[in-house]
Order: C-alpha cells, then sequence, then structure tokens
C-alpha cells in the first residue's frame, strides 16, 4: 500500500469533498455555507450568466429521508413566492445520486451578524417587521417555518430581509391529516451537541427539531403534530428579544422557554410584544405574525400595543407629546388671547 | 382640495371663538354678533389663502410663516377701521391673536393635512 | 508491491464486509466475522504501530510485539463486545483500548500471546518504519490527533488502493493514471500537461478525473460505513474525512 504524505492527504480529503458538476448546467465557484443536511456553494449558470447558490446533501442518501427532505425544502421554496422569502431555481441531481437544488444567492448578512453592526432600534424593528410579513405570507400558504432564528435570516444591503433554511418547514393539510414529513436527526457535530442526551425528549410524532431558545414548548415536547402558525409566533418573539437584546438576549435563548431577560433602555411595550408572543401556553400568544406585525407597526407609530395595555392618563401623555407643537401652538395662542383681554379691560 | 378645505373649516372655527372671546370684553359684548361674523370670515378667508399654499409647497416652515403672513395682513385690514364709538385703533388687540390664529391655521393644515399637490412629472408611471 | 504488505484479501475489489464491523464481529456466521476481522485489522495495524512507535516512543520490537498483542486481543470476540455505538467513534475506542493495553504492559511486563484464532499474516513493519521519519513528532497530549491522523492517512492510502484495481477491473487504468498524476503526486500536474501527457483532449482528461474522483468518493464512503457503528458516527466521520471547510 502507499503511503501517502500530509499534503496527499488533505490533496485527497479535498479532491473527494469537491462536488461533481459535471453533467449539471453549473461551474462551482466556491463552498458558502455549512448546514446541518448540507453544504451550500456558491455556483455560476453560464447559461443565464448568474451566479446562484447550490445546497446539496453532503451524503448520497440511501434511505431517502434527507433526500425527501432536501426536495420537499425546494417545494416549499417554490410555493413561497414572496420578496422575503429566497426563490429557489431548480432541482437535480449529482452524478453521483446526491441531490441538490438551485436558488437565488443572497448577499447579505445573517440577523445575528447584522445586528451587531449597530444598527437603531427604528431599523430593527422594521427589519423585525418584513419578517413577520414574510412569515405571515407563508402562514397563509399553510407552511410553517418551524426554525425561525437569527441564524437562518438574512438581510440584504437595503433591509430587505430573506428567511431562508426551510429545510423543517411542514406543511399544513386539514387538522386531521398527519404532517406530510417525517423528519430524521442529523448528524452534524452541531445538533449533535445541542441534542445532548436528556435536554430534547422525543415522543412518537418524530424526532424534536428546531433550536433550543426559539422554539416554543410544545415543539421542544416533539408535539409536532399539533404544531401551527403560533410555534412560529414564538419563534418570531424570540428573534424580537434577540433583535432587543442583541447578545445578551441570545444567550437567555438556550434556557427554552423561560422569559427573556431584558438589558436596560428596552421599551416596555416592545418587551411585553416579545413576552406575549413568547407565551408558554399557544392560546396566549398573538394568533399569527401579522397580529405580531400590526403590534409592531403600533410601537413604530407611537401608539399603545395590544400587549402592554395603558392607563388613560399615560395614553393621554402619549397623545400630548405626539402633538406636543400642536399643544403649545394652542397654548400660545390662549395665553395671548387671554392677556389681550386683560389689556383691554379698563 | 382637501387641504384648502380643511384651512378653511379651521379658519372658521378658530374665527368663531376667537370672535366669542370678544364677550369678555364689555363693551364689546353688545356687538357680539357682527364680531363673531367678521372674526369667522376673515379667518375662513385667511384657511383658503393658507390652504392654498399649502396644497403646492412641500415645507412646513414656509406654509407656518405664510399662515402668520396672512392672519397679520387680513387682521391688518380689519384694525385699519377705527372704533365707531372712541375713533381708536386697536391694532395690537386683533393683529397679535389674527396673527396667531394664521400661525395654528398654517401649522395645522401642514401637519396634519397630508402631503402636498405630486408634481405632474411624479406622476407619470 | 510488495506481497507482504497487503492484508488477506477475498480477492474482490470491492470492500470485504458493507455492513459495519461493529456488527460483523458479532455475527454467528463465522465468514461474516472474519471478513469484520480482517477489514479492522487492515485499516488499524498501521496507526496502531505508528502511534505505539511515536507516541509511546516504543523501539521497533517492543513496538511490534505490542501491535501484535493488540490485533490479538481485537480479533477476541470480547474486545467490541465492550463498544457502544454513539457513546464514542469506534476509533477513539480502539485507542484507548490501545493506551490500556501499553500501560498494562508496562506494569507486568508478562509474555505477550500472539495468535488468538485467527492467524495475523506477517505485517510489514519494515516499509512503516522507513515512512516513521517522515512524520512529524506528536504532541505528546495530541493522542487522539495523532491517532486520527495516522488512521485517516491508513485509510485514504486503502481507499486508493481499492480505486486502482476497480479501475484496472473495469480497464479504466488510465482514468486511475489520471488521478495518481493530478491528486496523489506532490508536484500536482495541470490539466493541460496530463492532455499533452496522455494525449487526450482536455475534456476527456476533465471528464475521467471527474470519474476517478466519483469513485474515490464512493469506495471512501463505503469502506467508511464499513468502519463506524452507526449512522451518526458515519456522517459525522463523513464529515470529518470528506467534509468542506467552509471559513
Ligand atoms: N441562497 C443563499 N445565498 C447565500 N448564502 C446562503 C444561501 N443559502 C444558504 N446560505 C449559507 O449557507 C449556510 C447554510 O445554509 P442552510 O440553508 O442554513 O443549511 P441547512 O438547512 O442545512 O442548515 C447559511 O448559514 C448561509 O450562510
Amino acid at each position: 500500500m502507499r503511503w501517502l504524505s500530509d499534503r496527499t492527504v488533505e490533496r485527497l480529503r479535498a479532491a473527494g469533498s469537491e462536488i461533481d458538476l459535471t453533467h449539471t448546467r453549473y461551474r462551482l465557484i466556491e463552498p458558502i455555507g455549512r448546514g446541518g443536511m448540507g453544504t451550500v456553494y456558491l455556483v455560476e449558470d453560464p447559461a443565464l450568466d448568474r451566479r446562484v447558490a447550490l445546497k446539496v446533501l453532503d451524503l448520497p442518501d440511501a434511505g431517502g429521508e434527507l433526500t425527501a427532505r432536501l426536495i420537499q425544502e425546494a417545494r416549499v421554496l417554490a410555493r413561497l413566492e414572496h420578496p422575503g422569502i429566497v426563490p429557489v431555481h431548480d432541482v437535480g441531481e449529482l452524478e453521483d445520486g446526491r441531490v441538490f437544488y438551485t436558488m437565488k444567492f443572497v448577499r447579505g448578512d445573517r440577523l445575528d451578524r447584522w445586528v451587531r453592526s449597530g444598527v437603531s432600534l427604528r431599523q430593527r424593528l422594521v427589519v423585525f417587521r418584513r419578517l413577520c410579513e414574510a412569515v405571515a405570507f407563508a402562514h397563509a400558504q399553510r407552511v410553517l417555518h418551524r426554525d425561525l432564528k437569527p441564524q437562518n435570516i438574512m438581510v440584504g444591503a437595503f433591509g430587505e430581509v430573506l428567511v431562508m433554511d426551510w429545510g423543517v418547514a411542514k406543511i399544513l393539510r386539514n387538522l386531521d391529516e398527519e404532517p406530510t414529513l417525517r423528519m430524521t436527526p442529523e448528524a452534524s457535530p452541531e445538533s449533535l451537541s445541542a441534542r445532548s442526551p436528556g435536554a430534547s425528549p422525543q415522543t412518537r410524532h418524530g424526532t424534536v427539531l428546531g433550536t433550543p431558545g426559539y422554539m416554543p414548548p410544545e415543539q421542544a415536547r416533539g408535539e409536532s403534530a399539533q404544531l401551527d402558525e403560533r410555534a412560529d409566533v414564538y419563534a418570531l418573539g424570540a428573534v424580537l428579544a434577540f433583535l432587543l437584546g442583541g447578545r445578551a438576549a441570545a444567550e437567555m435563548g438556550a434556557r427554552s422557554a423561560s422569559k427573556p431577560r431584558w438589558g436596560r433602555g428596552v421599551p416596555r411595550a416592545l418587551r411585553a410584544v416579545a413576552e406575549m408572543a413568547m407565551r408558554a401556553e399557544p392560546a396566549e400568544r398573538y394568533r399569527g405574525a401579522d397580529e405580531l406585525a400590526a403590534e409592531v407597526d403600533r410601537f413604530l407609530e407611537g401608539r399603545p400595543v395590544m400587549a402592554h395595555p395603558e392607563s388613560i392618563l399615560l395614553r393621554a401623555g402619549r397623545f400630548l407629546w405626539k402633538h406636543r407643537i400642536a399643544v403649545i401652538l394652542l397654548l400660545v395662542y390662549a395665553i395671548v388671547r387671554a392677556l389681550v383681554l386683560l389689556a383691554e379691560r379698563p | 382640495m382637501k387641504k384648502i378645505l380643511l384651512a378653511m373649516a379651521l379658519g372658521a372655527v378658530l374665527g368663531l371663538l376667537d370672535g366669542s372671546s370678544a364677550w369678555f370684553s364689555p363693551d364689546a359684548r353688545d356687538k357680539m354678533g357682527s364680531i363673531i361674523l367678521w372674526s369667522a370670515l376673515k379667518d375662513v378667508t385667511a384657511g383658503f389663502l393658507i390652504g392654498v399654499v399649502a396644497a403646492l409647497v412641500r415645507s412646513k416652515v414656509a406654509v407656518v410663516f405664510w399662515g402668520l403672513l396672512v392672519g397679520l395682513g387680513l387682521a391688518f385690514l380689519v384694525a385699519m377701521e377705527p372704533d365707531p364709538d372712541t375713533g381708536k385703533h386697536y391694532y395690537l388687540a386683533i393683529m397679535l391673536p389674527g396673527g396667531l390664529v394664521g400661525l395654528l391655521v398654517g401649522y395645522f393644515t401642514a401637519r396634519y393635512g397630508g402631503g402636498v399637490v405630486r408634481r405632474r412629472a411624479a406622476t407619470v408611471t | 508491491m510488495d506481497e507482504t504488505t497487503r492484508m488477506p484479501r477475498t480477492g474482490s475489489p470491492f470492500p470485504p464486509t458493507r455492513a459495519s464491523v461493529v456488527q460483523g464481529v458479532r455475527s454467528d456466521d463465522p465468514e461474516t466475522r472474519k471478513r469484520a476481522y480482517t477489514t479492522l485489522v487492515e485499516s488499524y495495524w498501521r496507526p496502531v504501530y505508528t502511534y505505539v512507535r511515536l507516541q509511546w516512543r516504543r523501539d521497533a520490537e517492543q513496538a511490534q510485539d505490542l501491535t501484535q498483542e493488540f490485533l490479538a486481543r481485537v480479533v477476541e470476540k470480547e474486545f467490541l463486545g465492550t463498544y457502544e455505538p454513539g457513546r464514542s467513534r469506534l476509533r477513539t475506542f480502539v485507542r484507548t483500548c490501545l493506551d490500556r493495553l501499553v500501560q498494562n504492559a508496562d506494569r507486568d511486563a508478562r509474555r505477550l500471546k500472539r495468535g488468538g484464532g485467527f492467524e495475523i499474516r506477517s505485517l510489514d513493519f519494515g516499509s512503516v518504519e522507513g515512512e516513521l521519519s517522515r512524520l512529524d513528532p506528536p504532541d505528546p497530549n495530541q493522542g487522539e490527533a495523532f491517532f486520527e491522523r495516522e488512521w485517516i492517512r491508513g485509510f485514504f492510502g486503502s481507499v486508493v488502493e481499492e480505486l486502482r484495481l476497480e479501475c484496472e477491473e473495469s480497464g479504466k487504468q488510465i482514468h486511475f493514471q489520471l488521478f495518481e498524476r493530478y491528486d496523489l503526486e506532490e508536484a500536482g500536474a495541470t490539466y493541460e500537461s496530463l492532455a499533452r501527457d496522455f494525449e487526450l483532449s482536455s475534456n476527456d482528461v476533465t471528464n475521467r478525473l471527474a470519474y476517478a474522483r466519483r469513485t474515490f468518493r464512493r469506495i471512501a464512503l463505503e469502506r467508511l460505513r464499513t468502519l463506524t457503528g452507526d449512522e451518526a458516527e458515519f456522517r459525522a466521520e463523513a464529515r470529518t474525512l470528506l467534509g468542506v471547510d467552509v471559513s
């Protein structure tokens, strides 16, 4: 047997990991990301002269479950034509039998990196609003994302938001029907460590999917058949908490279903919104992503939010503050009017 | 159009209020009717003039300033007529509140009246 | 190639067993068991020897004895009986056992027994000795990393060997030679120089190289499956060995 030098071993690893695009229309440029079930490459499509992202399974999948999942993800994306959801272009198979799909190559930052670039509260809320809109759209198409988290959200250069990674999405059918997809556990180092023994119980519905801290209690319990839109609402609430607290809240995210711990200077009303979205009991949460979006709108417009009812006095104060110039002008007029009248008196 | 109507309505309300305040001054009490009428008429006119400008000009400050000018100007015309009983001119007592009313109408119209009339070029899509 | 360096093969270019060796050694069928052991010994003897020599700093004779002794243990039925897939990687388990053996051998310098039911063909320790000088001396605290590296080296070596056999059997020697020149040789040829040397069109070079690499990858994955305890370990190992590094 041949003795291989370290460099040769490295070359072989590279040769073995390179994807073989010979019989596809694409040309490899470089790997750009790695996720739970596959790797994402930047490739070129010479026919259309554009760059696209190609997501491919890491291994040929004998059982077919991962393949089914990838194809399902592509189909979900195809169904969800929305500016906030990454568009899919094509599905195919490599020579070695691995399935791939291509999608728009997203230039931008992942949400968790984006917040660190010092963006204002307003910008963060505007981005969050767009996120809610995209999720609400998916819900209207009867699709649950089930793994919303900052790592799965990209923010473009113009503040456009793209929701990625629909690999564990669930298509809702009629109430009594089983979910279309049965998911399998992942063996990536990350998910193995995330799934330390006993941390996430599994039930017969299938494996627990999702990310601790962003996953509602019912999902952590593995009740995948009962999940509905409000599971995503919970995750959105956690994302909002993350956006409000930046780093600290991400750490709080590790303790699933616990109340976020807030830093200083986070507006009360927004805390209440995030907490309402993250209630343990789904019935106590917002009914959908659109309701959550409406709440954020209310906050942005200086109106009271549902989650944080205010006393009349507070409301009046908020009203007066909002219209303070008009109020001051009216007061000035009244005073001047009174002074003039007084001066006329003999 | 919306702005002009809003400004005229504001003028009417403020003019009525302004006129009614004459009730507090004892010697004017018997002429209340005509004072209120003239005051309202003056401020509706002011509202019209302010509204037209507010519909065309984007700058809030400009509209407010124009309101002040219109208020002062109309009040000056009123104040030029001396008091029939005493023959005195009440420039200050008429023009000060008058200017403020104009200013108020200008501010409210600019702030709460919505956008300006769009230029034709901008409406081509 | 020296005959003694080849571990006993069944003559087929395909991996001796498709199922995991962990299941294989527990099989009731002696043939299956034997194939599993063969695979284990084949893929572990070199890293074991190198590890004992360099990490444990034993001289050649001691290391040979220890390696033989260790392999004899591996071949015993109980050895893998205590291994639980899912708890640790098979490779880590093997190394831990090896460490224990070397430590115990230190304590009671009892006679090392050889054999143990299966005959272990003479292993060409001499050829490994020649290569040791080419290795960096291991960090004493990085035993696992060192063992892993050596294991991977041996693993890829046997995959290349199998690729060669498979290419020869299907009359695709040129494919293998291209692969050898492009991916194995330190200097690393270019597509153009290969096209010139082999008098092929560059398109042919591309396609044949792609074939060879694809086959290389397939063989590596098949072999890896036999050398891992369960699906999760297989996937994790595949990522370690053939995964893309994304910065
Ligand atoms: N369309 C895309 N454009 C740019 N980068 C992408 C795209 N899709 C995925 N990525 C990158 O690849 C990484 C892994 O992708 P992801 O879809 O999350 O994989 P998985 O579903 O396997 O977890 C992401 O974190 C992201 O950085």
